[in-house]
């Protein structure tokens, strides 16, 4: 990849395009978020005020980068505001994520600029955004509107006036949590030429994007209890970018896209990227909205054409979908679950005139790397134990199974490894392939993904190891043991906790319950909590999943 | 069916289905409100009151409910047609 001019990243360019060429018009609508519609004049407007402090950033920060990005042979590590890097490495910007407009700004303009963007949940508790922040080792930071600033330590309770010395011991500096409000940002656009102060190749030489460097940072369930990092490089996404178009959308400028992921999860980047690098929009969905309701209410009332989902969003519209009615919708791609024959089949009934692709992958491998088209169709859809087949490798990625049937996620679109690993962890990357613990079988056409190997599980797309939600537990409550289980019901994944204390009923079951919510982000809370005489064994002495369920949760 | 004997019989349905024994169902209670009261649970509960009222909500109609107040407005137009 380092043989590519390091200038010309093609799916930065087509941003840039559709931001700044003056040939177009400001006016077009770029999003709507929560029901407020934003132009790309506003957008690029926005993406340039934080693009120059940006700049500024690293102009006064990160000379010493500069001056020795040129020379990559260079390995000396040196110092830059207290901190050893060795050169290769780009800015890692912290943003504090909230479905706001200023939020998908931020995020832009950290991309436009060659650094890497580390979304952060406000809302996680407070030691998982600790063990996040320890390992992310951010440079600086964009908040939104009077949000209060973390520290170190993740300082959610600080006011802004504590800011500047909590940032200071983390060597952040907060670059924005101020921006114009967007009445007054259209008065500036108004009085503004946008497009002539900073012309986008001065910008670009400048800073020149090295395809190896980081364009995201996004933190996925660990199984020894801390979250892992999973670096996504400019050469990763760039290969995605180029995976996406060759699987043959007819898509343009006057396409409107679904945006309805938080952007922690990667499947909101290319919700929204894809359609910025077009010129077209994408929608968010209206908070007020309880969520699969709102789901549909985005689809329709802002004519949705190519919409990501997840499989368990159908499931829960299922009971309604004689009252679904989407003529615009031309492309359904599912994703971050097994998708099911019976949720292929309400949807393609629901919504005749949309292509259906059933797309894969995780974190690891850049957003998805295989698809499977599902509908419409000739013949009935492959599938497996009713889970519709996972199709074929995108085009910069390479599958094979393991001699265990683990399906092995190779090519470009593959991150080189996760943040500070473990050997364990190293241990996932074999070759340049990527040990995914999904097994899988391969029809000589197409592969079907069959389950997991080990005990992570999907909750509305949310990857959980339930060994880390059984880790939590444990440190709040030493002397008890867990056992966490997903109990799948009506295709709906929920989680179970059961505990089995020296002593029944002294478990003290709200106050555990509140300090577990306190350790894990909201999908990881189990649905309940169950204590349990003693753990049902099998012939092996090993907990009896099957007989703890038929025993403790009423069907 | 009036308001109030309305309000009574959802307020054993929200007990029972978010798990919270002590809710009290006013016209204002909404999701924000209720710990409990998420996408997975919503669904629930209104197919409990739908077959507890024996009516159906349309998709448009659920979109549009902000609180249990518009819910049983809604109710009650739907016992009456």
């Amino acid at each position: 990849m380092n043989q590519l001019d390091i200038n010309a990243v093609p799916f930065i360019q087509d941003l840039w395009n559709s931001l700044y060429n003056t040939e177009l018009d400001p006016n077009r609508i770029c999003c709507s978020i929560q029901g407020k519609t934003y132009s790309y004049g506003e957008f690029s407007f926005q993406v340039r005020l934080h693009s120059n402090r940006l700049i500024e950033f690293r102009k006064s920060n990160f000379s010493d980068v500069l001056n020795s990005s040129n020379n990559l042979e260079n390995n000396e590590p040196f110092v830059t505001n207290n901190i050893q890097r060795t050169p290769a490495r780009n800015p890692r910007i912290g943003v504090i994520i909230e479905d706001q407009f200023d939020t998908y700004c931020y995020i832009v303009a950290c991309l436009i600029q060659g650094c890497a963007f580390v979304p952060i949940q406000p809302s996680y508790p407070k030691s998982r955004l600790e063990d996040i922040l320890e390992m992310a080792e951010l440079d600086a930071w964009f908040g939104p509107h009077n949000t209060p600033v973390i520290g170190n330590t993740s300082l959610f309770h600080l006011n802004s006036a504590d800011l500047t010395s909590s940032l200071s011991s983390s060597n952040g500096v907060l670059i924005c949590n101020d921006v114009l409000s967007s009445e007054e940002s259209t008065q500036s656009l108004l009085n503004s030429n946008v497009h002539s102060e900073y012309p986008w190749e001065n910008l670009l030489i400048d800073f020149p994007i090295n395809f190896d460097n980081t364009a995201y940072i996004l933190f996925t369930s660990g199984t020894t209890g801390k979250p892992k990092g999973v670096p996504i490089s400019y050469s990763n996404l760039q290969h995605f970018y180029e995976g996406f178009w060759s699987l043959g959308y007819s898509l343009s400028a006057s396409d409107r896209f679904l945006q309805m992921f938080e952007l922690t999860f990667d499947l909101s980047v290319s919700s929204f990227l894809i359609p910025l690098c077009l010129g077209a929009s994408f929608h968010t969905l209206d908070k007020s909205i309880i969520k699969p309701l709102a789901l549909y209410d985005v689809l329709e009332s802002q004519r949705i054409s190519f919409a990501l989902m997840v499989p368990s969003a159908v499931e829960m519209l299922a009971p309604y979908s004689d009252d679904i009615e989407l003529p615009d919708l031309k492309y359904t791609q599912f994703c971050g679950e097994a998708f099911k024959l019976n949720q292929l089949n309400t949807w393609s009934s629901c919504c005749p005139n949309s292509q259906i692709d059933n797309v894969y992958g995780p974190t690891e491998a850049t957003i998805y790397c295989t698809r499977y088209t599902a509908y419409p169709l000739s013949h009935p859809p492959k599938q497996k134990n009713g889970i519709v087949c996972i199709g074929q490798p995108m085009k910069h990625v390479s599958l094979k199974l393991s001699e265990s049937n683990e399906l092995m996620l190779g090519g470009l679109q593959t991150t080189s490894g996760y943040l500070h690993s473990t050997e364990e962890q190293k241990g996932k990357f074999q070759q340049g392939y990527y040990l995914s613990g999904d097994l899988a079988e391969f029809d000589g056409v197409d592969y079907y993904c069959l389950g997991r190997l080990d005990d992570q599980v999907k909750v509305q797309g949310y990857r959980i190891e339930l060994s880390e939600l059984e880790f939590a537990a444990s440190r709040i409550r030493e002397n008890v043991r867990f056992k966490a289980v997903a109990i799948v019901s009506e295709s709906i994944t929920r989680l179970h906790l059961f505990c089995v204390s020296e002593k029944l009923n002294s478990f003290e079951l709200p106050s555990f319950e509140s300090q577990l919510k306190d350790q894990l982000p909201w999908y990881m809370v189990p649905h309940q909590i169950h204590e349990i005489p003693d753990f049902p064994l099998n012939v092996n002495g090993k907990i009896d999943k099957k007989q703890l369920i038929e025993m403790y949760v009423k069907p | 069916m009036t308001h109030s004997e309305i309000t009574e019989k959802l307020q054993i349905i929200f007990r029972n289905v978010f798990s919270t024994p002590d809710i009290q169902v006013t016209d204002d209670l909404n999701a924000e409100k209720v710990d409990r009261w998420d996408s997975l649970t919503h669904l629930t509960m209104i197919a409990e009151v739908e077959s507890e009222f024996g009516v159906k909500f349309k998709l448009k109609e659920l979109i549009s409910m902000k609180n249990v107040g518009d819910m049983i407005r809604l109710i009650i137009e739907k016992k009456q047609a």
